[in-house]
């Protein structure tokens, strides 16, 4: 019970149901279905987890294509807490796009008040999705600058920034994702997985392997991702940056600075994540990851 | 809790009612019988109530659950090994998910 418990709430913070493969996530759906459905849940859990499991399972039915299911739970939750609460619209705004289209999905989020974050996220949602992306990142700026404090849209710019190729702007919004989340040793290892894209897109651009700009932004992106392995302990992620992007700054023929420090740290990490690969000390696909970098740098 | 800490916790726990008991026991004789009323409780009680004592910790915090580290590098290792990294959900963004995109890959999945 403790671990089903478990794996719902991890499913339900980590939102990881928007990544799975389709038989993990119809494992997921198994499971949130039958613990919800016998009776479990109301039985053991506390309201707060309980509706949280509910809004779980009400993503995972949606996305599942099982309207009348997640219609069901909809009603639940708008019954329990009615109508003008914030997740309950976010939920029925997500439930009319994915049934009744655009058009009314827009309507009813055109209805909600404006302090509303969740429904203006949808707003803009929508607004992408019917062809209008060229404003997505104009509408996405008018968000955070109306709630500079929520990290989720900052990070939705960066990815959209990304998209259009702007590494520099997406690298600047993912520095504002660190000044109101400094801890996420992810954000950390991805903002160095940006400026190597940088950094390639640079040389591509200018047709020359190195000059001074590429060779900061190698040595920041070094940073970066060392922050992220001390922010977490043997995480892949960021001894597999280090290792590409300490190599990269190893290979330049004729460096501004001094280079011998980064030398010693692509041996670091080398060792480091041999270590990790041959004690097995991280998750399948963690392992799968490092191995295939080992092998290339 | 473990075999062995759970015997070593029950036995100090009667080994503790046994303790108390004789008190309880040596009250009553030393208010009837004993000339002396100043009387001290015997040493051999007083042992058997720190030894318990003693072994109840011990059978305790034998049987405690594995320490988890208070450093948050190696807390979050620990997170990152089992997939819940607390900060997962700012690289999935559940508040801006396409949900028509979502269905259509879930179905596409499904023929």
């Amino acid at each position: 019970m403790t671990t089903i418990i478990d794996t719902l709430r991890n499913a339900h913070t980590t939102s990881s149901y928007l990544s799975l493969s389709s038989e993990s996530f119809d494992a997921l759906y198994d499971t949130s279905y039958q613990f919800i459905t016998s009776g479990a849940a109301a039985r053991s859990l506390q309201p707060d987890n309980l509706y949280n499991v509910f809004e779980l399972q009400f993503f995972l039915s949606i996305i599942a294509g099982k309207d009348s299911e997640a219609s069901t739970i909809l009603t639940t939750l708008t019954d329990r807490f009615g109508q003008d609460s914030n997740r309950v619209g976010v939920l029925k705004c997500i439930y009319l796009e994915a049934t009744a289209g655009a058009g009314q999905a827009l309507e009813f989020a055109s209805a909600r008040p404006d302090t509303e974050l969740g429904t203006l996220k949808r707003k803009i949602v929508i607004l992408k999705s019917t062809n209008q992306s060229s404003l997505y990142i104009t509408e996405l700026l008018k968000l955070v600058d109306n709630f500079p404090s929520d990290a989720e849209s900052w990070a939705e710019l960066a990815s959209a920034y990304l998209d259009a190729g702007m590494y520099a702007q997406s690298i600047f919004a993912l520095h504002e994702v660190l000044l109101l989340v400094p801890l996420a040793y992810n954000i950390n290892a991805l903002v160095g997985e940006t400026l190597l894209l940088y950094v390639s897109s640079l040389q591509s651009s200018t047709n020359t392997t190195h000059s001074l700009a590429v060779e900061e932004k190698l040595i920041e992106a070094v940073k970066f991702f060392l922050r992220s392995v001390e922010l977490c302990e043997d995480y892949v992620r960021g001894w597999t940056g280090v290792l590409v992007a300490t190599k990269r700054i190893t290979e330049i023929k004729k460096p501004f600075g001094d280079t011998s420090k980064y030398k010693r740290l692509y041996d670091v990490a080398k060792k480091t994540l041999t270590k990790i690969v041959d004690a097995k000390d991280a998750s399948d696909q963690d392992l799968n990851a490092a191995k295939a970098v080992l092998k290339n740098y | 809790m473990s075999f062995v800490p759970t015997v070593i916790t029950v036995f100090s726990l009667v080994l503790l009612f046994h303790a108390g008991y004789s008190a309880y026991e040596f009250s009553h004789y030393v208010k009837h019988l004993a000339a002396n009323a100043n009387a001290t409780l015997p040493v051999d009680i007083v042992a058997e109530t720190v030894a318990a004592t003693a072994l109840f910790a011990f059978g305790q915090v034998l049987g405690a659950n594995k320490l988890k580290s208070v450093a948050f590098a190696k807390w979050a290792k620990g997170l990152e090994r089992e997939g819940k990294n607390p900060f997962a959900s700012l690289e999935q963004r559940p508040g801006f998910m396409n949900v028509r995109k979502l269905r259509e890959e879930y179905a596409s999945t499904k023929e």
